[in-house]
């Protein structure tokens, strides 16, 4: 790689005292509330539009030690959920007013169930989220979604308004505007930012105000788009499966020789995928978009996703997929034969890493990714 | 991708084992629920095999998917978890857990449903006309249709619970039973016959009437049922809601159970401990529930989790609203809360001395929930909780000897409390 990128070194910088990162903690010096999200199915917009800020739940960057939130939570509870615990036992969130999860998988509504039984923050609302896009599918979540906005509304003693949800439409569609640019850069032959470096920026989108993020991110895109900067490797690869949030486990496959020119994650494009489309109610078109967004695998039938999956493979031109699958994560190991079948029915090879959150990629993950791209060398002479 | 039939015969195998088993406790002259159970089983199975002779559909489905659809449209159902774990240690385990891995499935994934994916792979399994599989209980049945639908290119269905019970999460599933419905009928090029239906609500009504019956009879004190019955009729209940021979059998364990209760007989002569348990016990210890009752004079008393979908009330000339009731009282796939609540009731209700939580390594939705549980038993109910590490379906995890060794040392603890 040619350079580093200033704007980066900022993003770094908000990173570096995660959670409570130093804009999170300016807006608390206002006397304003923070809520933790869990999941992408929670409308963010929402929770913005009632002068709180929504934060995404994450375990550390890196790898850690799960000694209190194995007390809690048995050991075949994904390692993603026991790593936000682990940070929630250990009062480094205690800065959140609230919490707000979707109940979309079990490990996820189980960690509200613990969230709710010990009270880590006055207000917790978990609410259904269908596994179906159908026209009662959209009846149910919208329900649900007024039924958050009246919960915030009541325990914040907030109004929540039409203008003020329309205003963080504006916000955070910009925000997925702007990473649509900076994904779009990442399409050319040498892509100017690493996947690793992608992860910062992901990581740091959900640990500030919006509005302020979109200002960093307006001038990392015209950072990125202005210099010539090309992100060396000989394989174009997408990583996909259960949450991640540690750029060196990305760091590790593109110093091997890959690069990580697209993702499939919850932290990654499905956050950002899809933006709200004008409609007369904000609930309605807010709601539109969080259950027509690139869905989780959660989410039913699976062909839609296969759909999709393939057309960003097919789209950002990628040699081969590597697939983390955090163990325990029942719903990617679980759909994990039929992703890989239809990767491979394309002429796409899959690495299947099974790992725990926020594993650097060392030892014998590298082994096994150096493998992989030395096989991808091998499919290329031939 | 696609799947070859290679071996059917293993149903004729499970058939005759489950004939012989029923034989066998006819022959020891027990009570007769003893025999029905193996009768019901090796019936179910010999449906299985012969709806495609007898010009029959055949549904394949995962865990509380409502058979009385299938009842009342004369379809037959094959109850995928129960009756795969059933064939597979027919035919052998270790062959079965090697196709799942060689098929991609870790092995952090349920073995229940391993052992349903490595059968359909190795073509054990006869083709079915459809799948239908809900979320009812967890993740991995939300996920099991995928793969089969595309292994056998069959259509199917995916029948989606909301995670709270309120009113927009009920109207919602009725409507899913609405397209339930419609699938099936599009899939036979029949109509439902809603009067049929009704008949197949009111055997529904009366086994979960029966059910609960059970329920009240066990609080007495000595216990007059056996430790294996419950597991018996939650089983004879996944395979057979709806059928009027789970209302039968039902009976049959009430008169049994209740004979004991008015006699003031407990099941065994000397009972030492009344258990709670938490969740299936493991298929491969069994055996272990008989031990623990007549070694030990341990005493099963109460099954939280097994019990809940019997809270639902039954109205045969409502079945969408009534199998919304009964799927909603399931708390596996809602909030813990309620659950808790109850747990701490029955633990009074049944005088229950201890807890025992079956973890099971392939269980996330379960074993998430132990240290809540285990503290408000004790904090609540002022009653011990023994967690013990197993696997569903594989005996390799954990050893008859092992947990055996574990339930001595905790019924020790049992003693020095009294």
């Amino acid at each position: 790689m040619s350079d580093i990128l200033e704007t980066l070194q900022e993003i770094r910088e908000i990173n570096s005292c995660f959670p409570y990162t130093a804009p999170i903690k300016a807006w608390k010096e206002q006397g304003k509330k923070v809520i933790a999200f869990q999941c992408d199915y929670v409308p963010e917009e929402v929770i913005y539009a009632a002068g709180i800020l929504p934060i995404r739940l994450t375990g550390d960057s890196g790898e850690l030690g799960l000694e209190e939130a194995n007390a809690y939570m048995y050991v075949n509870t994904c390692s993603f959920i026991r790593g936000c615990l682990e940070l929630v036992l250990g009062k480094r969130y205690d800065f959140l007013n609230g919490f707000v999860s979707g109940a979309t998988c079990d490990c996820s509504r189980r960690l509200a169930d613990v969230w709710i039984h010990h009270r880590f923050t006055p207000f917790v609302h978990i609410f259904s989220v269908p596994r179906k896009i159908t026209p009662w599918a959209y009846e149910l979540y919208e329900a649900e979604v007024h039924d958050l906005q009246q919960k915030l509304e009541d325990f914040f003693k907030v109004e929540i308004t039409n203008e003020a949800l329309w205003e963080a439409v504006e916000v955070y569609n910009k925000r997925r505007e702007l990473f649509k640019k900076l994904h779009e850069l990442r399409k050319l032959d040498a892509p100017p930012i690493s996947g690793a470096e992608t992860l910062e920026v992901l990581n740091a989108s959900s640990r500030m105000p919006p509005d302020q993020f979109n200002k960093v991110m307006e001038r990392l895109v015209e950072e990125v788009s202005s210099r010539k900067r090309a992100v060396d490797g000989k394989f174009r690869l997408m990583i996909n499966g259960s949450p991640l949030n540690n750029p060196e486990f990305v760091k590790a496959i593109e110093d091997l020789g890959g690069v990580v020119v697209i993702d499939e994650l919850c932290t990654g494009i499905r956050y950002w995928w899809e933006s709200v489309d004008p409609a007369p109610d904000p609930i309605k078109a807010i709601c539109r978009r969080y259950l027509h967004n690139f869905p989780c695998p959660r989410m039913e039938p699976f062909e839609d996703r296969a759909q999709r999956a393939l057309k960003i493979a097919r789209d950002y031109r990628i040699d081969g997929v590597v697939t983390e699958m955090v163990r325990y994560c029942v719903p990617w190991t679980m759909e994990q034969p039929l992703q890989r079948m239809i990767f491979e029915e394309q002429g796409i090879p899959v690495l299947e890493l099974d790992l725990e959150y926020g594993t650097a990629g060392t030892g014998p993950i590298r082994t096994r990714v150096q493998a992989f791209l030395e096989m991808l060398e091998a499919r290329a002479v031939k | 991708m696609k799947v070859d039939i290679t071996d059917t015969t293993k149903l004729d195998k499970v058939v005759q084992v489950m004939q012989g088993l029923a034989e066998r406790r006819r022959a020891q002259r027990g009570p007769k629920a003893g025999s029905m159970y193996y009768d019901l089983i090796a019936d179910c199975f010999r449906r299985v095999q012969t709806a495609r002779e007898e010009g029959r559909y055949l549904v394949a489905h995962t865990i509380f998917v409502p058979t009385e659809f299938l009842f009342a449209m004369d379809i037959v159902p094959f109850y995928l978890e129960g009756m795969c774990e059933i064939m597979a240690r027919v035919h052998g385990l270790e062959e079965a857990f090697s196709a799942a891995k060689a098929g991609g499935f870790a092995s952090e994934i349920c073995s229940g449903h391993r052992l349903v994916d490595a059968q359909a792979i190795r073509g054990w399994l006869p083709r079915p006309d459809a799948f239908v599989w809900s979320n009812q209980v967890c993740d991995l049945t939300t996920k099991t249709g995928d793969y089969l639908v595309k292994l056998y290119n069959r259509p199917g269905f995916y029948l989606d619970r909301p995670y709270r019970n309120n009113a927009p999460g009920v109207q919602y599933f009725i409507r899913e039973l609405e397209e339930l419905i419609h699938f099936l009928e599009d899939l036979t090029g029949r109509k439902m016959d809603w009067d049929r239906l009704s008949e197949v609500m009111e055997n529904t009504r009366r086994s979960t009437e029966v059910f609960r019956e059970i329920c009240e009879l066990r609080k007495a004190v000595p216990s007059p049922m056996r430790n294996q019955h419950m597991i018996e009729m939650i089983l004879a209940q996944l395979l057979l809601s709806g059928a009027p021979e789970l209302v039968t059998f039902y009976e049959a364990i009430r008169d049994e159970v209740k004979e004991a209760a008015e006699k003031g007989e407990g099941i065994v002569p000397q009972e030492r401990y009344r258990l709670l348990t938490f969740f299936f016990y493991p298929a491969y210890l069994w055996k272990l529930l008989d031990a623990m009752q007549n070694e030990y004079g341990a005493v099963i008393v109460a099954e939280p989790h097994l019990s809940p979908w019997c809270e639902g009330e039954v109205d045969p000339t409502k079945p969408l609203e009534s199998l919304a009731r009964k799927a909603f009282a399931l708390y596996d796939t809602g909030p813990l809360e309620p659950f808790v609540d109850k747990v701490i009731r029955e633990a009074r209700e049944y005088k229950a001395e201890g807890a025992i939580y079956w973890a099971h390594i392939g269980c996330r939705q379960t074993c998430a929930t132990i240290r809540i549980l285990k503290d408000a038993l004790l904090e609540k109910a002022g009653i011990p909780t023994l967690v013990i590490d197993c696997d569903l379906a594989d005996p390799t995890y954990s050893s008859g000897e092992q947990v055996k060794d574990r339930l001595e040392e905790f019924f020790e603890l049992l003693d020095e409390r009294k």
